[in-house]
């Protein structure tokens, strides 16, 4: 062994002298308009050497006096290999290449050809992005990629975004998220609750919050992000595979003079949508005439003759304010043969449109490749980045949004002396004046992160090599919090609050793996092995304590002593893997793929520690058989991809097979109680996928298609098991004895993906289109159990408002369907009876009355309707999840003008609008309601000659034809808005139908026009490029819901409920100009 | 060359090694590391009290507004407001307070199982037997409290002995409800076990051999009329009677005093004749506080902005019952309980707002120490469960109050409830009765709250039913009378609540302020009208029904064998 290392090493050294040299010189140009191409590589086959092609498409290189091939390559076109003979010019033409069959393309452990590939999989790259106004890198992903589902969060700068590959492929949202890879290393911390980093509930309860995990990556350094969705792509990430892969490669530097890169914009931020809730004027009207109409409240005084009042307080506008946003990056790309580098830093700073909120980033970056022998080869990349930002708790009935909304125009933001106005009122807490709260309590999260991976290729023996990286996280965020002394109109807190906490990650992953390829003739094939090991360790420390001296300085210290308490804690997790892939393909036609990975989690007990995931697939490139050579005039490029593997999730958290014991302060001393029930067994949520695929290429490759099939079934589901109330596992999650944790489900994801890209035109204007389409069908196949399991979501506390049987989408809407507006006494006693059915038949306004609601009779005990509204006639009432999304891009280029349109879009999925739910109420004469309220069921005297009082048939007394309920009807049949009622003692606001509305979108997501400044008139200012844009991002969106934003996804206040907007912060609309140059 | 090769040596060497240690099966071993595990813990004595300790507050939790709701708004004593469910009974089964308690008091079962079964098989050999027993009969009290409450709820109920086994089985979704009478047996002989387990003593403020005596009467007596018709079951009646004789002539505990200090941190936080007490306390842990003061209390009372009690109150019905109505300016303070029990015009109270001498209910918004908004139509608000703002805390506790956080424990069994009990078993089915001891108790109580009281010569079950309600009332005990009085004698529980004043008061504040005659004060009534005998079983929660429809079948025996005692 050792003498054929030796040998071989000999051969790499004298291949490396060369003879006599000469020169050749040429000029690169695009085949679809004639321009010139810079920074084309140009490579002398089967050597190192190599050149780039200059601003103006132009390039000289060093060849050996006997020749040789020298290969062209650029992203986005086809390579070109062109045997020199003697020629000493070489003009080349380089086609577009859509598939981008050509290009290398990271898969897991490795690059690929495009083309070798036989797994599903998409890349995103940075030109795509260019001119996008977005502050974490998983907001580019919307509607860029088909297969993949992207939902803001919310609106707030920084915010995440939930990303679903190929669907909810497990239920709890925090789990489901895809693995980031970022240059080799798994990003740790993407979905962290606010009581993971010290914030307690502040941002709600859920386990999705709106920080982002990777908000500290700077876009801007991103070179392309592949994601892979199919099992036979992501089974080497095994236990993490399940939830899709998306792989983000960073830019390295390249060979040549130092260029440096300035790009930066400014934009303004500001909130178009408004809901439709009533001014000054015509909230004095509701609440009188609701005062008469509910009886027994008396009218306000002040609110008798409208005409005299103004518009009053519109908080909506308070709340919403135009807000500017910059980004300046600057970064320096170069090197030479042996070293190349790529540094750069950057700023980013958003506002928010809603006050009290903004976002800020520092980034810098160092990446370093340099070749040390030809046989060693050393690299690392290194990212630093610091960002700080303002929360506020949204998307709750608590949140700032939905308090404004609900907040009457007659209360003022501030008093005339200057003091914050509140609102105090009957039979309720005193209302915190939502824009004092949103500007005077602070919660303030500050991360800093070091990304760190450093890794070498050793070229063993000719096609082996061992490549080694050691890479790395370490983080710490800050979380600050403090509410300060205040007094809102009447209500008065004499007592502030400083709460801070300082969390600690390390993580580090070691990886080693040896690749071998080999041709044999027409053979060719790859093999390679490794072996991985990673640690990651946490650890937090809280002071909390109230009763400070003043609200200047929020110091947890200066707190009163007595109330002063610390919080503390740590833990650790670890995995070990082994892993194994073959590639073999013959005559660029037939291509087959295996993987292994064997995983073991210290997630999981001794029982089940380790798994194997394998993977298999296929592709069979139709276009190189000879016997099709017929069609390739119409038909370029015809692909079939067929592939089968198996991913695993165990996303859940440590120690989860054990019990593990809480502290809990008494009044006895300290308290120590269980905090879980074990399950010893608990082990990996396993999936199993197949992926059918096609690849076409038509007209010249004007027309590129990609179509995809896939199914997936998650088995083994990790979840909490479902259990009734009587087993102790409900209730508040400070003190419930949590139910095991197992695995208990199972789900399935059905759907086809299309990518369509086109070349309308080419020639002096060029038009490029991409249409991604994602089509998925989710449901729950299973659960343990009886066959009356069922997931349930949360809306608010204890509202049950979704709901998911088995057969049925994840988070399916729950509740009763409503059948119209009771008219009157006949109508009541002709329907089916409802729960506010008097028992003894003497009817009241306090029992279900005209103007009620009429709920559908859909089942009984037995299955069938039994006259009865009650719990059994709650049923599926829509789905949040959409049919289909898309996204379609287009760009058009004349001359030095580039103009790019984006649109993106969803299809058939439900919103429940519980903000409207909370507006629409019309219980309380205290709250701000819809317009729509106006049109609510009126009632009016069927006789208005019938004498009063008398005494019924029960001995009440009846004083006025609105107590007879034989005198009542509703004067206005048409609606379907209930009456207005204090108590509301039919439920006309429980769940139903009534709130479910269609989140259907289509979004003008952005315009943007570039212009590309000429070279000659940059020459002077010795500036290589430059390029000036303006960006409108989410111009315009139509849509059918009522609300701020149809872009509602999963809920921040409780895990199991998607679609549910409770006052979501709403994405801006944003405009922005921009500059960026190279000198 | 050679050192290239020897490098690339190392390089495979280590990685060798590498793959070895990624191998090795204890660098994935990684229990919690920051926290105790059932098996590391119960290793010392004091581990195991701290084990109970817990069950002494923060399941019970989610409980405390049901408690409110269902012991006191239902049985007439506090005014929400005529439209609350709870007042006029059209309570549903989606009703957020049902939901909470319901899975609060089950949740207590489960934390007081857990300890049971650790104690049981996880306790080490350092830990005394005394303790076993002793933390094994606390955790059995509190699961018979927990079961009590349950079944005057909500009657027939599942019993879940053991939540492990339940799980381990695989049967948690088909459980069947227990038959009323089988809980009580259920509730009755874990008293009796626990009775076995726990000492004569036990550190101030635990349970004791009392406490479970106490309960267990209580039990007794509700239990007498399970079933019965117009009279009640003698068996119990005298087990009853009893249980409570142990606990009165046993016990050492008398009254205490002065009846408001049952009520207070200081006095009453570890007063002798609080025999069963949840134990809250004020901090960062949700869960672990009572949050009572910040549903009852006036709006802005605590100075934290944690209070909207202004509109919550003690009823007019309650009003009356204690002699007073609040459409009068002067006091008849005849009993001492009805100023410790509701606040009403011109009261003062100098342990509320101390550090500025005291507050005056002076239904002035404007005009009062707190900055208080008063506003109950019913002219009154509670005091019971209500510590002041955070000075009045740190003084009477120690340390300030948190925001919808006290330390004030929560007294669910006291002595005096206990004589009443003596004196309503000793009645039993009979008319009346002159036993002298029941009268001397009945006399004892009856006196403490109202001094100048002559001393009753003959007991009626009127008569106790109403000092029960005087002196228990807001202690979130009232409605169960009516339970047990409904359980034998349905049409007078009905007639009983259908009679009370549940209404508001019109012009309260204008004629506070002077701005009104006193005639202008005009009583706004409510009643219920109950009929139907439903009213006295609240509904399931939604949730377990529609996860075990079986829970709607017909209740079913359940296995005393399966228990081991």
């Amino acid at each position: 062994m050792k003498r054929v290392i030796l040998f071989l090493i000999l051969i790499a050294f004298v291949a490396h002298s060369w003879a006599q040299e000469r020169t050749v010189t040429g000029t690169v140009t695009a085949e679809e308009d004639g321009t010139s191409l810079p920074g084309v590589t140009i490579l002398l086959k089967g050597t190192t050497r190599g050149t780039i092609s200059d601003t103006d498409g132009n390039f000289t290189i060093q060849v050996p006096e006997s020749g040789g091939t020298l290969v062209f390559s650029f992203v986005g076109k086809i390579s070109q290999e062109i045997p020199l003979g003697s020629a000493s010019v070489i003009d080349v033409v380089m086609k577009s290449d859509v598939f981008g069959m050509e290009e290398l393309v990271v898969v897991g452990y490795g690059t690929q050809k495009k083309s070798e590939l036989t797994g599903a999989s998409i890349s995103v790259s940075s030109d795509k992005l260019e001119g996008l106004v977005f502050s974490n890198l998983d907001q580019a992903l919307q509607g860029r990629a088909a297969g993949i589902t992207a939902v803001n969060t919310s609106g707030q700068p920084g915010s995440s975004v939930s990303i679903r590959i190929r669907g909810q492929g497990s239920l709890r949202a925090s789990a489901s998220e895809p693995l980031y890879v970022i240059d080799g290393v798994p990003v740790q911390n993407v979905s962290q609750s606010g009581h993971d980093i010290g914030l307690g509930d502040r941002l709600g309860n859920g386990s999705v919050q709106t920080f982002s995990g990777l908000a500290g990556i700077n876009p801007a350094d991103i070179l392309t992000m592949e994601i892979l969705k199919d099992a036979s792509a992501t089974a080497i990430y095994g236990s993490r595979g399940a939830n899709g892969v998306v792989l983000i490669t960073t830019r390295s530097g390249r060979t040549g003079d130092a260029k440096f890169t300035y790009d930066g914009y400014y934009g303004l931020q500001d909130q178009v949508a408004r809901l439709d809730i009533m001014n000054l004027r015509e909230f004095a009207e509701y609440s009188t005439d609701w005062a008469a109409e509910t009886n027994g409240r008396d009218p306000r005084d002040e609110f008798l003759d409208p005409s005299l009042l103004g518009k009053g307080t519109n908080w909506q506008e308070e709340l919403f304010r135009t807000a500017p946003m910059q980004s300046h990056q600057l970064s320096a790309q170069g090197g030479t043969d042996n070293v190349k580098y790529y540094v750069s830093g950057s700023y980013f700073d958003q506002e928010g449109t809603m006050v009290g909120t903004d976002f800020k980033r520092y980034s810098a970056r160092v990446n370093l490749d340099a070749d040390l022998k030809d046989w060693f080869k050393l690299g690392s990349k290194i990212l630093y980045s610091h960002t700080e930002e303002n929360l506020a708790l949204n998307n709750s009935t608590e949140g700032i949004i939905s308090v404004a909304m609900r907040t009457t125009p007659d209360v003022p933001v501030k008093n005339t002396d200057g003091s914050w106005a509140g609102l105090s009122y009957e039979g309720a807490p005193s209302v915190i004046n939502p824009i004092a709260k949103a500007l005077d309590e602070t919660n303030i999260l500050k991360k800093n992160i070091l990304y760190a991976n450093f890794y070498t290729d050793l070229t063993l023996y000719k096609g082996l090599t061992l490549r080694t990286e050691l890479g790395g996280e370490l983080g710490n965020s800050n979380a600050y919090h403090f509410t300060p002394t205040y007094q809102y109109g009447s209500l008065v807190n004499s007592t502030n609050t400083s709460r801070k906490q300082y969390n600690q990650n390390f993580f580090w992953q070691l990886k080693n793996y040896l690749t071998y390829s080999r041709e044999f003739g027409r053979h060719d094939a790859t093999a390679m092995i490794g072996q991985e090991v990673s640690e990651s360790k946490w650890e937090y420390l809280r002071g909390n304590s109230n009763g400070l001296s003043s609200n200047d300085i929020k110091e947890p210290s200066l707190g009163d002593p007595t109330s002063m308490a610390i919080g503390s804690g740590h833990g650790s997790y670890a995995m070990s893997s082994f892993f194994a892939r073959a590639n073999y393909s013959f005559n660029d036609k037939y291509y087959l793929t295996y993987s292994f990975r064997y995983d073991g989690s210290s997630n999981f007990g001794p029982e089940n520690r380790w798994a194997p995931f394998h993977a298999v697939s296929g592709s069979w490139r139709l276009t190189n058989e000879p016997f099709l050579e017929f069609i390739t005039g119409i038909v370029n490029d015809f692909k079939i991809r067929v592939g089968w593997g198996q991913t695993g999730n165990q996303n859940i958290g440590s120690y989860r097979w054990g019990a593990s014991i809480t502290k809990m302060p008494t009044n006895l001393g300290q308290g120590f109680r269980q905090s879980n029930i074990a399950n010893p067994y608990i082990t990996w949520e396993k999936q199993e996928q197949i992926n059918l695929g096609f690849d076409v290429g038509l007209l010249e490759n004007r027309v590129a298609l990609i179509l995809d099939l896939y199914q997936k079934k998650s088995t083994a589901m990790l979840m909490d098991m479902q259990l009734p109330s009587y087993m102790g596992t409900r209730g508040n999650v400070s003190i419930r004895l949590n139910p095991p944790m197992g695995n208990f489900g199972e789900i399935e994801n059905k759907g086809i993906e299309i990518s369509l890209n086109t070349r309308p035109l080419i020639g002096t204007v060029t038009w490029n289109s991409d249409l991604q389409f994602t089509l998925n069908k989710n449901k729950l196949l299973g659960l343990d159990g009886t066959p009356a399991a069922h997931i349930e979501g949360y809306g608010q506390w204890t509202d049950l408002v979704s709901l998911t049987e088995i057969g049925q989408p994840l988070y399916t809407f729950y509740g009763y369907e409503v059948a119209g507006v009771y008219q009157d006494k006949e109508d009541i006693l002709s329907s089916p009876a409802q729960k506010a059915f008097p028992d003894d038949g003497n009817f009241s306004r306090g029992t279900v009355w005209p103007g009620d609601l009429k709920f559908a009779d859909l089942s009984g005990p037995d299955g069938v309707p039994d006259g009865v509204i009650d719990e059994y006639d709650r049923t599926n009432i829509g789905s949040p999840l959409p049919k289909f999304t898309f996204g379609f891009n287009n760009v058009v280029r004349y001359k030095d003008f580039e103009l790019i349109v984006f649109i993106n879009g969803s299809y058939g999925n439900k919103i429940f609008n519980y903000v409207g739910r909370s507006l629409s109420q019309m219980n309380t004469m205290w709250s701000n309601q819809l317009i729509s309220a106006t049109d609510r069921a009126k009632l009016e005297p069927i006789d208005p000659d019938k004498v009063y009082p008398f005494v019924n048939g029960y001995g009440t007394t009846i004083n006025n034809w609105y107590d007879d309920i034989d005198n009542v009807r509703v004067a206005n049949p048409g609606t379907d808005i209930p009456r207005a009622v204090a108590g509301d003692p039919n439920e006309n606001n429980r769940m139903s139908d009534r709130y479910i509305e269609d989140g259907s979108y289509l979004r003008i997501k952005s315009i943007s026009l570039s212009y590309y400044v000429p070279g000659n008139l940059l020459n002077r200012i010795r500036v290589d490029n430059m390029k000036v844009y303006v960006n409108l991002q989410n111009m315009w969106t139509f849509t059918k819901y009522t609300g701020l934003d149809p872009e509602v996804g999963a809920s921040q206040t409780n895990d199991n409920v998607f679609g549910l907007d409770n006052g979501r912060y709403p994405a801006a609309r944003i405009y922005t100009f921009g500059v960026s140059f190279t000198f | 060359m050679m050192k290239t090769i020897n490098k690339i040596r190392k390089i495979l060497a280590l990685l060798i090694i590498l793959l070895v240690v990624g191998a090795c099966e204890e660098f994935l071993d990684r229990p919690t590391e920051d926290s105790y595990t059932i098996d590391s813990f119960y290793k010392t004595d004091e581990q195991c009290f701290q084990a109970a300790n817990v069950l002494y507050n923060a399941p019970w939790y989610d409980f405390q507004r049901g408690w409110v709701r269902i012991g006191d708004v239902m049985a007439g004593n506090v005014y929400y407001s005529t439209d609350d469910v709870y007042q006029s009974f059209v309570l549903t089964s989606s009703n957020a307070q049902l939901t909470d308690a319901s899975n609060s008091l089950w949740m207590v079962n489960g934390h007081c199982n857990a300890v049971i079964e650790n104690i049981d098989s996880k306790a080490g050999p350092d830990v005394s037997t005394a303790t076993k027993n002793t933390v094994t009969g606390e955790a059995m009290v509190w699961k018979a409290m927990a079961y009590f409450y349950l079944v005057r709820c909500w009657g027939a109920v599942p019993i879940v002995h053991s939540n492990s086994d339940i799980i381990g089985e695989g049967t948690a979704l088909k459980l069947r409800r227990n038959k009323v009478e089988d809980v009580y047996e259920y509730i009755v002989r874990t008293l009796e076990r626990a009775i076995e387990l726990l000492p004569e003593q036990n550190q101030p403020g635990r349970i004791n051999k009392y406490s479970a005596y106490a309960l267990l009467s209580k039990v007794y007596l509700t239990r007498s009329g399970w079933g019965e018709s117009g009279s009640r079951n003698q068996e119990d009646l005298d087990k009853a009677k009893e249980y409570a004789a142990k606990v009165i002539y046993e016990s050492g505990v008398t009254l205490e005093p002065v009846y408001s200090d049952l009520f207070r941190i200081s006095t009453g936080n570890r007063n002798p004749e609080n025999l069963l007490s949840w134990h809250w306390v004020a901090s960062d842990q949700w869960c672990s506080q009572n949050s009572l003061q910040s549903d009852l209390s006036l709006n802005n009372f605590t100075g934290l902005a944690d209070s909207w009690g202004t509109w919550v109150g003690p009823t007019i019905d309650l009003q009356r019952a204690f002699g007073d109505t609040a459409n009068t300016k002067v006091r008849a303070n005849t009993d001492v309980r009805r100023k410790a029990t509701m606040m009403m015009y011109n009261d003062h109270y100098p342990y509320f707002w101390r550090n500025s001498g005291g507050f005056t209910a002076t239904w002035d918004d404007d005009n009062n120490i707190a900055g208080a908004t008063f506003g109950c139509g019913t002219g009154a608000n509670c005091v019971k469960h209500i510590v002041g703002n955070t000075e009045d805390h740190a003084a009477e506790y120690g340390s300030p109050s948190l925001r919808m956080a006290t330390s004030l424990s929560t007294a669910l069994i006291r002595l005096a409830d206990v004589y009443l009990i003596y004196a309503e078993a000793v009645l039993g089915n009979s008319a009346s009765t002159s036993d002298p001891q029941a009268l001397a108790v009945f006399n004892a109580v009856r006196q403490r709250g109202i001094p100048t009281a002559p001393d009753e010569t003959s007991l009626t079950f009127e008569k106790i039913f109403k000092e029960r309600r005087l002196e228990l009332a807001c202690e979130g005990d009232n409605w169960y009378d009516f339970v047990r009085l409904h359980y034998y004698n349905p049409t007078l529980a009905k007639q009983w609540l259908n009679n009370q004043e549940r209404g508001s008061f019109n012009n309260l504040k204008p004629y506070y302020r002077d701005e009104v005659a006193q005639g202008d004060v005009t009583l706004n009534s409510f009643k219920v009208n109950i009929t139907d005998d439903s009213k006295f079983f609240l509904p399931f929660p939604d949730v377990d029904i529609s996860l075990n429809p079986h829970l709607m079948d017909e209740p079913v025996d359940f296995d005393f064998g399966s228990i081991g005692y």
